[in-house]
């Protein structure tokens, strides 16, 4: 976390908050920043007149300033079935029987991994998105922010309500820990029951592969901008998911739907990838249409990197 | 269709077939690949899905595409081992029986002949072993016939010993025979006859048309085959070679007497479309006499002649040479030389032949210069009253100079003398002439004469014979040189007449037409009237060499050359001994060439004449009887001159001589590799390569060309 130490992870929009905070809020306040003024209506606090400029212009004017809020960020974590893709040896060797040649390279593959430098070597896509909502509600609590955690499961009811503090933060690692990915996600379903629950004007962090009913997802997302939230979408890929496993002929089983197909992998390599950049290309422009972040992640990349690399980003276009 | 199609095709060895069952083997590679084929359990299944649409039918099916092309793969090299054979339409005809093969060879003496550095006899005999060769062991039954001057066949009936009937081709050599094909064809017409099965003639030969044509023309030779017989035809694709060939030796002047300088002949024929130069040789008992170039046009013969002077052996041998050309056989030609006895010559005359200047003095010495026995003529001189037949029996020529009147017994004999092949040569003096000539004429019912003199003529002084028919065999005697000196001689008497007769040939005349030497044919005989007298008072021709050059040259007409007859290999010779058998001596024994007795020959003596009969002698040269260590005759057997002619009959006209009979003609190329094609095509080639397609195809499915 150290490569973390300055990294602020602020909303771009104004939130709404309980407490005070650093974070920008539409709400009115009394920090130290004077931001208006504006005439006295009945009903305002008569401890908000400014008396000095009673005192000259014989006039009542309410003084106004910035309100600074805490944020609140919630978490949502993809866990259907397509999640736990961690590459095709691994999972070749979960769903069949094998020859012992594979079985050998599958064993010697499992014994290499773990966590080596800091980082999960061989990990899945559910691993990825978990290390990235980890480091951001870390970021946030460190920055006295409250964080909720949310895991899309169908069947799987919400986690934990935003909060502040480590002791919370070590609750949102268990939380994630303790899911195991699989089934379908229903993202869309999901994310309207966190509208409905979370704060209106929250920062909503979405980690994903995407392989929902796109106009629902967007039309929930859509929902939680429209009530004045602000919603980032980590787009989280397996390289195999970009170009196909190095293989000649395979049958491929959905993760969720158990479908197959079967494929000369080099003849529809290159129909794949088009298919996969226009899906992608897709996502980002109907996300960036509705004001929501998307950046793509992929598992081989290293955590503090993607996440500092998209503060930068962010912080750009801001 | 698909039986009949299966029917046409066997397998050499079916046992091979017990392989089929690794067909199984990609069936089975292809369960347990489908079995391990990888599953990937994967995420983004959908996009696959929509990218794998855009995959080729050919890929959806491409496993089961594999399968089957393994399966033929192999299918192909199981049926390669088992080594079928498409037997095609004949397979229906044979029902399974042998076939019954019979080999005509021709053995001619002009398949000795060599083109492109290769022999006919061994193309011929690789031709027949190639067909040996098709025969199926234990199932077909196969003849040879050789066809020679008479035809025999290699074993009394079909067999089905293929490796004795390979070994009779293997023995085959060239004969100096002439091939009697039709016989041979019938021979093996009569053998094919006695197979119920499918029946084969092919004919292995060099084609020579010459030989053929006796056949072609005998139109018979396809009613000499079975019905049903199939007739296959072998033959050198290569042109004839440029061949000259040597027949026809003979003495062609003089009669063979001791000490006389012959003219021996020998014909030259140029059987090729090109001139060509030759140098022909001439050897006697062994030894090379002389040498000279001949150049003979293109189909074309000439003579070449040899003056050789005969020495008196008996029984010499002689033999015209050629060097190497295309057929070895025709370049030496073989006759003998026998001494003969002296023709007797009847000389009628009334002059004093001893007088100096007189007509009978100068035709003596013309027909006897020597007076002894370096003459070839015994010469017996008659007064005219002495010429009877008794006298005339065995003489071959009679010259009539200055004599009386002829009596009727004198007529009748000269008149017998030309009707038994005689000549007669009548010199027109001064004394009756016209009584006796109208005599002679008068004696055969068609007249004699060849023109008949009316009158003395006038004759200036000095005239003389200005022209001649000097092509005439009876003017040999006279090159440019003889015929200037001719002009030069004055004749002082000569008789004037009618016009010759239009079976007569005038050879000499004088400037005004009247004829000087006219010749006409008399029965078997020839009578010559002389317009003109040797007497020394009537002309200066007497004196004169050329009046005996004329002489002799008009006796070698009359006289025979005495050149013993020529025989051809394979025939039958008859011919009478030179000398008279002992018949209380040893059995006579003949040699051949090589000097090995000759088993069929035979002899005879018919009345005081010993004739030796010798059975188709197999080889040309010289057959030397003996008797008791002492030669009594000697043989000339010469190849037949129409072995020389090498040029090839046309397919057509060989095949048409067939027509006529319930025959098919099978023609198969020199190249081809079956001819009787009673195994059928091998097939496993085709399955190895419709095997190794397959692997290819896939090798191509499997994507094998990507890198």
């Amino acid at each position: 976390m150290a490569g973390l130490r300055d990294v602020v992870f602020a909303p771009r929009r104004p939130v709404r908050g309980v407490y005070a905070g650093r974070h920008t809020s539409r709400q009115q306040g009394h920090c130290v920043e004077f931001n208006d003024y504006r005439e006295y209506t009945p009903g305002d606090e008569v401890g908000d007149i400014d008396w000095k400029v009673f005192g000259r212009s014989d006039r009542l004017y309410i003084k106004r300033f910035e309100h600074q809020t805490d944020m609140t960020v919630s978490l949502l974590v993809d866990a259907s079935a397509s999640m736990r893709y961690a590459g095709f040896e691994g999972e070749s060797f979960k769903a069949r029987s094998d020859t012992w040649i594979d079985r050998l390279k599958v064993m010697a593959q499992k014994r290499a991994s773990g966590v080596r430098d800091g980082q999960i070597v061989n990990p899945s896509k559910y691993d990825q998105a978990c290390l990235l909502a980890g480091t951001i509600a870390f970021l946030t609590i460190r920055q006295q922010d409250r964080v909720g955690f949310n895991v899309a499961q169908e069947g799987r009811p919400a986690e934990l309500v935003a909060r502040g503090g480590f002791v919370h933060l070590n609750h949102v690692l268990d939380a994630m820990e303790r899911v195991r990915p699989g089934g379908r996600a229903n993202l869309a379903q999901t994310l309207e029951d966190l509208g409905r629950r979370g704060p209106r004007r929250g920062l909503t962090v979405l980690f994903s592969d995407l392989l929902e009913d796109r106009e629902s997802v967007l039309h929930a997302l859509g929902a939680l901008t429209a009530q004045g939230g602000e919603v980032i979408v980590f787009h989280v890929l397996h390289e195999d998911e970009l170009r196909l496993p190095d293989l000649a002929e395979a049958v491929f089983v959905d993760s969720e739907s158990g479908q197959r197909v079967r494929v000369d992998v080099r003849e529809v390599g290159d129909s794949y990838r088009e298919q996969v950049t226009m899906c992608c290309d897709g996502w980002r422009r109907d996300l960036s249409a509705r004001g929501i972040d998307y950046q793509q992640v992929f598992t081989g990349m290293h955590t503090h990197e993607a996440i500092r690399d998209y503060l930068f980003a962010r912080s750009a276009m801001r | 269709m698909m039986m009949n199609t299966l029917s046409a095709i066997t397998l050499t060895t079916p046992v091979m077939l017990a392989g089929a069952v690794m067909v199984g083997l990609p069936i089975l590679a292809h369960l347990m690949n489908r079995r391990a084929r990888r599953r990937v359990v994967f995420p983004s299944v959908q996009l696959l899905i929509a990218a794998a649409a855009s995959q080729s039918s050919l890929f959806k099916m491409r496993r089961w595409w594999l399968l089957l092309l393994r399966c033929l793969a192999v299918a192909a090299v199981v049926l390669a081992f088992a080594q079928p054979t498409w037997l095609g339409p004949r397979a229906e005809a044979t029902g399974g029986r042998g076939s019954a093969v019979v080999i005509v060879i021709d053995r001619s003496a002009s398949i000795g002949q060599q083109y492109a550095g290769v022999s006919a006899a061994h193309s011929i005999r690789s031709d027949a072993v190639r067909v040996l060769d098709e025969l199926q062991p234990g199932l077909d039954v196969a003849n040879i016939v050789h066809a020679t001057a008479r035809p025999y066949a290699a074993h009394p009936a079909l067999v089905s010993n293929v490796q004795a009937l390979r070994a009779e081709v293997d023995d085959l050599t060239p004969t100096y025979e002439r091939a009697d094909l039709s016989g041979a064809v019938a021979l093996a017409g009569l053998m094919l006859a006695q197979h119920p099965g499918p029946r084969r003639l092919v004919i292995v030969s060099d084609l020579q048309a010459s030989n053929w044509a006796q056949a072609i023309e005998g139109q018979a030779v396809g009613d000499a085959l079975p019905g049903g017989t199939r007739v296959t035809v072998l033959g050198p694709s290569q042109d004839a070679p440029k061949n000259l060939g040597l027949y026809g030796a003979a003495v062609s002047r003089g009669p063979t007497l001791t000490g006389q300088k012959l003219k021996l002949g020998v014909s030259v024929t140029n059987h090729s479309d090109q001139p060509q130069a030759a140098s022909v040789g001439l050897e006697v008992d062994g030894q090379r006499v002389d040498r000279q170039s001949v150049q003979v046009e293109a189909r074309a013969t000439v003579e070449a002649a040899f003056e050789y002077v005969y020495d008196g052996a008996d029984f010499s041998r002689v033999a015209f040479t050629l060097p190497g050309d295309g057929l070895e056989a025709d370049n030496r030609c073989y006759m003998v030389l026998r001494e003969q006895e002296r023709a007797k010559v009847a000389l009628i005359t009334d002059d004093d032949v001893d007088q100096p200047g007189t007509s009978g003095y100068f035709l003596l010495r013309a027909l006897a210069p020597h007076g002894d026995d370096r003459d070839r003529f015994t010469v017996t001189r008659y007064h005219s009253g002495q010429a009877s037949w008794d006298g005339l029996d065995d003489v071959s020529a009679v010259v009539v100079g200055e004599i009386g009147v002829l009596s009727s017994d004198n007529i009748a004999a000269l008149h017998r003398l030309m009707s038994n092949g005689g000549g007669l040569i009548y010199f027109c003096g001064r004394r009756a002439v016209v009584e006796n000539l109208g005599a002679l004429d008068r004696a055969e019912a068609t007249g004699a004469l060849p023109w008949m003199p009316v009158s003395p003529k006038h004759v200036e002084a000095g005239t003389t014979i200005v022209d001649g028919a000097w092509r005439a065999a009876l003017l040999k005697p006279f090159d440019e040189a003889g015929r200037m000196a001719l002009a030069d001689i004055p004749i002082d008497w000569a008789w004037a007449g009618g016009a010759v007769d239009k079976r007569a040939t005038a050879l000499l005349w004088y400037a005004d037409g009247t004829p000087a030497l006219v010749s006409r044919g008399v029965g078997s005989g020839q009578m010559v009237l002389a317009n003109f007298s040797v007497d020394a008072g009537d002309s200066g021709l007497g004196k004169h060499g050329l009046f005996v050059a004329l002489i002799q040259g008009l006796m070698d007409e009359f006289i025979s050359t005495g050149d013993t007859p020529s025989h051809t290999v394979g025939g039958l010779v008859q011919e009478a001994m030179g000398r008279a058998m002992d018949v209380q001596g040893a059995a006579p024994v003949t040699q051949g060439p090589s000097d090995a007795v000759v088993q069929n020959v035979s002899y005879s003596i018919d009345t005081d004449t010993s004739v030796i009969h010798l059975d188709s002698p197999e080889v040309p040269g010289f057959y030397t009887t003996l008797q008791d260590g002492e030669i009594v005759a000697v043989v000339a057997v010469n190849i037949d001159p129409r072995e020389s002619d090498l040029r090839r009959v046309s397919a057509d006209r060989l095949y048409g001589m067939f027509h006529g009979g319930d025959v098919a003609i099978e023609e198969s190329s020199p190249d081809a590799a079956e001819v009787l094609g009673l195994h059928g095509r091998p097939m496993w080639g085709w399955l190895l390569l419709g095997g190794m397609a397959c692997l290819g195809l896939e090798m191509l499915l499997l994507g094998a060309y990507k890198p």
